[in-house]
């Protein structure tokens, strides 16, 4: 099988159809052949996701479909990326987002999605996780330069610990120059604005809109989210 | 929440029915209610002179008391947001609690259960003495004369506690020295009238309801039962926003536990009344609920069932005087809690199981509970494990376009023939709105006639679904219909809420079954309890995908099993003894760090 068109549209259909076998099995053949692997995600896993994702805002598609598609994503990016750095390479993101669950609470899926989506459309999300610790929130955010911090919970007593971390944060000298953005289905705007959140997200595409606003990207569902650079270009 | 001087219209959220509807600013909460379907008494028709729409308010502001109603409230009334729904108009959106006396037709509330036949040993027995007076010559202390007299009927001089005490003096000398001792094991906890038989309370303190019996400890039968709805609910509709009302306020926890107390209370005199029985006769109260409300009702912290890992504060069963959480009854009564599995299995569990007597059966069987938590328990050659599973209020109609729980004019079967639909409501009246059992038999057969795929998408050329701003919705009972002037409709998201919520049930029973290496072809019997389950369709539960697709014979709906489970450790001693190796033989599935949940949960969304 060459690596050309069709090649890019069967690799995009794996993740809409959420068949990771097929999707990492293209990928060894592609990559046998000396395939770009920054093509691989611009035009192939890329194109799925966001066909997937567009779906899922329209309701056309309900949440298995978009998780199984994001989890195809992983898998196949997680291989394709290793290649890129092989090969001295490294993909631009619009910012840095930490995203996790707040201690507490374990709903994991919501938060997930949120992470999937916001990565899709550019982002480079690190997910720390579920029932996270205030100091693991604080570390991770420092860790990582974060440029905005995401919390959920789908629980009502855990959402004092999301007004804890703000705290935290500007008890450490870090609220000024990190966005915060909270979500989770008991989460309403006169909470955030009570524990002093930047804003909140009612579902993903709201978090996409939202942190597209905070963080001055104004990509509101971006449509070519792979913008990928050379080493050359960075310096 | 909007503002007050300018709102325009106003959101108003309905207890304990879960209604919710919308007004123009202005309205009175009496026109509100009867906009969404909900009928107060109001002889006077509004005027504010009889006195019969009493609401509360729980969240938001009214228009201030008028006159009529400062005459009628006094202020610790006001304080606590009493008000005449007549006259009482919403400055912001509100949300109020109806009190069951202002409804024109009680909600369906669930107090029946198969009962099974037990033999009657209960923990309270009692014995008839007839004592020699005291005199001159006989200068014996009543209690002594009373343990020497027992003692002729072979039974050890008894403890008597001081609540006891302080009316035995009185009782012998008001009953002419012949009295009816209850005994509870070697404890004195009432002097009875001869003749009077001993009572007992078995409570089915559910987050939305709660079922009473009043049961004759002397033959084990039933002689009233009364159900209502649990007060608590204006505190929060899920165990876990009253956790957090509990714990975010001072004085929380005690006020939801005096609310419930309080309505057990009404309970007990209702039962009283039918039974002509006096609350003395009481002696014995077992008490079965989730793990929140065994705790709150027992005056237990909660924070701790709110975080995780969810733990309890106990597990084992519980024993203390009733007038320690202000229980009015025997002067010595006891309460028992019986054990609850987890944080998040509790003690109504560990009753169903002990009255549909899983614990017995030889192959197979499963046994539900569904609430907004449901529990389930899979009994498999000899082992039984147990989850519980969020499924979330959508059963009861929560998070619904037109969602409410089961009142008259709910809609509660639906049925679609060539394109025809046909629907039933409670109490034949005109529709208001959809309950569980109503909105399951519409999703089942909307997904059989093609009105929504596999995904839950509305099939856009189906005949039945219409467009309404940019969104697809079916009409299952249009205005020219209906108890108010709107459409009863069902919208992608309420199918939405409907998937997570019969998709987390089937996943968790899933996970079970995977946990004990069995098939669904496997089970042999599969118990149904509790008021969802005694109502709703199997046929349609299983197109929907929420139960397995097993032959419908195998299924038994068993009504208020909690309630009989209770009722039976009321009267036999070796039945609380069960109740208790249950327990401890359940084996508890944290599904929340089940590696296999999540695949389970998104699978079973489908249709
Ligand atoms: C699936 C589920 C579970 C699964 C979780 C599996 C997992 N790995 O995540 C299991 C069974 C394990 C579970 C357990 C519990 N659950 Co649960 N669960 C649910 C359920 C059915 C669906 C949640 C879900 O995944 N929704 C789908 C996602 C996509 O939606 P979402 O989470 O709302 O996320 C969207 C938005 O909120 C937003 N968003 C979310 N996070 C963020 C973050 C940011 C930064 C932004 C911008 C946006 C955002 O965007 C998301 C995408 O659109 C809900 C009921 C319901 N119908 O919602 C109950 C529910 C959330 N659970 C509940 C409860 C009480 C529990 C338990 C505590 C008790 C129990 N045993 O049932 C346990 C303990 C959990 C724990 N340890 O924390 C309650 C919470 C009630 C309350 N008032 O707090 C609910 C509402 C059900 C109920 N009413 O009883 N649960
Ligand atoms: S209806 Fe008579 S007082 Fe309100």
């Amino acid at each position: 099988m060459a690596v050309d068109q069709e090649y890019f549209d069967k690799l995009a259909q794996t993740v809409i159809d959420g068949d990771d076998e097929e999707c990492v099995r293209l990928i060894k053949v592609g990559l046998d052949k000396d395939m770009d692997p920054v093509k691989a995600i611009e035009k192939g896993l890329g194109k799925g996701i966001i066909k997937v994702g567009d779906d899922f805002g329209e309701g056309v598609v309900f949440l298995p479909e978009l998780i199984m598609a994001a989890d195809v994503m992983k898998q196949g990016t997680a291989i394709l990326d290793e290649k890129i750095k092989a090969q001295g390479l490294n993909r631009k993101s619009l910012g840095k987002i930490v995203i996790g669950t707040v201690k507490g609470d374990i709903h994991d899926i919501g938060k997930s999605v949120v992470a999937s989506v916001l990565q899709v459309n550019g982002y480079d999300v690190v997910d720390i996780g579920i029932d996270v610790e205030i100091e693991t929130f604080i570390e991770a955010v420092k860790e990582n330069k974060a440029d905005c911090l995401g919390m959920s919970t789908l629980l009502t007593l855990p959402l004092q610990v999301m007004g804890q971390v703000i705290d935290k944060l500007k008890e450490e000298g870090m609220r000024d120059n990190l966005k915060v953005i909270v979500g989770g289905c008991p989460v309403t705007q006169e909470f955030a604005d009570e524990i002093g959140a930047d804003a909140v997200g009612f579902d993903a595409a709201d978090a996409v809109k939202k942190v597209g606003a905070l963080l001055g990207t104004k990509q509101v569902l971006l449509k070519e989210p792979w913008q990928i650079s050379t080493r050359e270009d960075n310096v | 929440m909007s503002d007050s001087s300018s709102v325009k219209s106003v959101h108003i959220h309905i207890e304990p029915i879960g209604r919710h509807v919308t007004v123009k600013a202005g309205s009175t909460l009496l026109d509100a209610s009867r906009k969404a379907g909900i009928e107060l008494i109001s002889p006077c028709g509004g005027a504010g002179t009889c006195k019969s729409c009493l609401i509360q308010l729980v969240e938001g502001e009214l228009s201030p008391p008028g006159l009529t109603e400062t005459e009628l409230f006094n202020r610790k009334e006001i304080e606590s947001g009493y008000r005449l729904a007549c006259q009482a108009v919403p400055l912001s959106n509100v949300k109020i609690y109806i009190p069951q006396e202002s409804l024109t037709t009680p909600q369906r509330l669930q107090i029946e259960g198969q009962e099974i036949g037990v033999a009657l040993d209960p923990i309270v027995k009692t014995i008839d003495v007839l004592l020699k007076p005291p005199d001159l010559n006989d200068l014996r202390a009543d209690v002594t004369r009373l343990n020497d007299e027992i003692h002729k009927h072979g039974i050890a001089p008894a403890r008597i506690q001081l609540p006891v005490l302080a009316s035995l003096s009185d009782s012998l000398r008001a009953q002419d020295w012949s009295v009816r001792l209850a005994l509870r094991r070697d404890e004195i906890v009432a002097v009875l009238q001869p003749g009077k038989s001993p009572m007992g309370l078995a409570v089915d303190v559910g987050t939305t309801k709660l079922a009473a019996y009043l049961v004759d400890l002397s033959t084990g039968q039933s002689v009233a039962k009364a159900g209502a709805m649990n007060p608590q609910i204006a505190y929060g509709e899920d165990v876990v926003s009253r956790i957090s009302y509990a714990v975010e306020n001072e004085g929380g926890r005690e006020r939801l536990r005096a609310t419930l107390i309080d309505g057990i209370d009404n309970l007990i005199t209702n039962l009283c009344d039918e039974a002509n029985v006096i609350r003395n006769q009481v002696v014995e109260v077992v008490a079965v609920g989730n793990t929140a409300m065994h705790h709150l009702f027992a005056g237990l912290p909660v924070r701790q069932l709110g975080l995780a890992p969810y733990v309890p504060a106990v597990s084992e069963p519980l024993e203390f005087p009733a007038a320690q959480i202000g229980l009015d009854l025997a002067p010595g009564a006891y309460v028992h809690l019986p054990s609850n599995i987890a944080g998040y299995v509790g003690a109504d569990h560990v009753a169903m199981l002990l009255a549909s007597d899983i614990h017995e059966s030889r192959g197979n069987t499963v046994a539900v509970d569904i609430g907004t938590n449901t529990e389930i328990t899979l009994a498999s050659n000899g082992q039984m494990l147990s989850c519980s599973c969020a499924s979330g209020p959508a059963f009861e109609g929560a998070h619904l376009q037109d969602g409410m729980r089961a009142a008259p004019g709910a809609i509660e079967r639906v049925q679609i023939e060539k394109g025809e639909i046909r629907i039933q409501t409670i109490a034949g009246r005109p529709p208001v709105g959809i309950c569980g059992s109503g909105i399951l038999d519409a999703i089942s057969e909307m997904s059989k006639e093609g009105v929504i795929d596999k995904g839950g998408r509305f099939q856009k050329d189906s005949p039945l679904v219409r467009t309404k701003d940019g969104k697809e919705e079916f009409v299952l009972a249009p205005s020219s219909i209906n108890g108010h002037q709107r459409d009863i409709v069902i919208t992608r998201k309420d199918v939405n809420e409907i998937q997570l919520a019969k998709g987390a049930i089937r996943a968790g029973i899933n996970i079970l079954l995977m946990e004990a290496g069995i098939k669904p072809d496997d089970i042999d019997e599969f118990v149904v309890a509790g008021a969802f389950g005694t109502y709703i369709d199997i046929e349609s539960a299983i197109q929907v995908g929420m139960f397995p697709p097993i032959p419908a014979g195998r299924f038994r709906q068993v009504g208020n099993a909690a309630g009989i489970g209770a009722k039976q450790m009321l009267i036999s001693a070796a039945r609380r003894k069960q109740a208790e190796l249950i327990a401890r033989r359940v084996k508890y599935i944290e599904l929340t760090t089940h590696k296999g949940f999540t695949e389970e949960f998104l699978e079973a969304m489908y249709f």
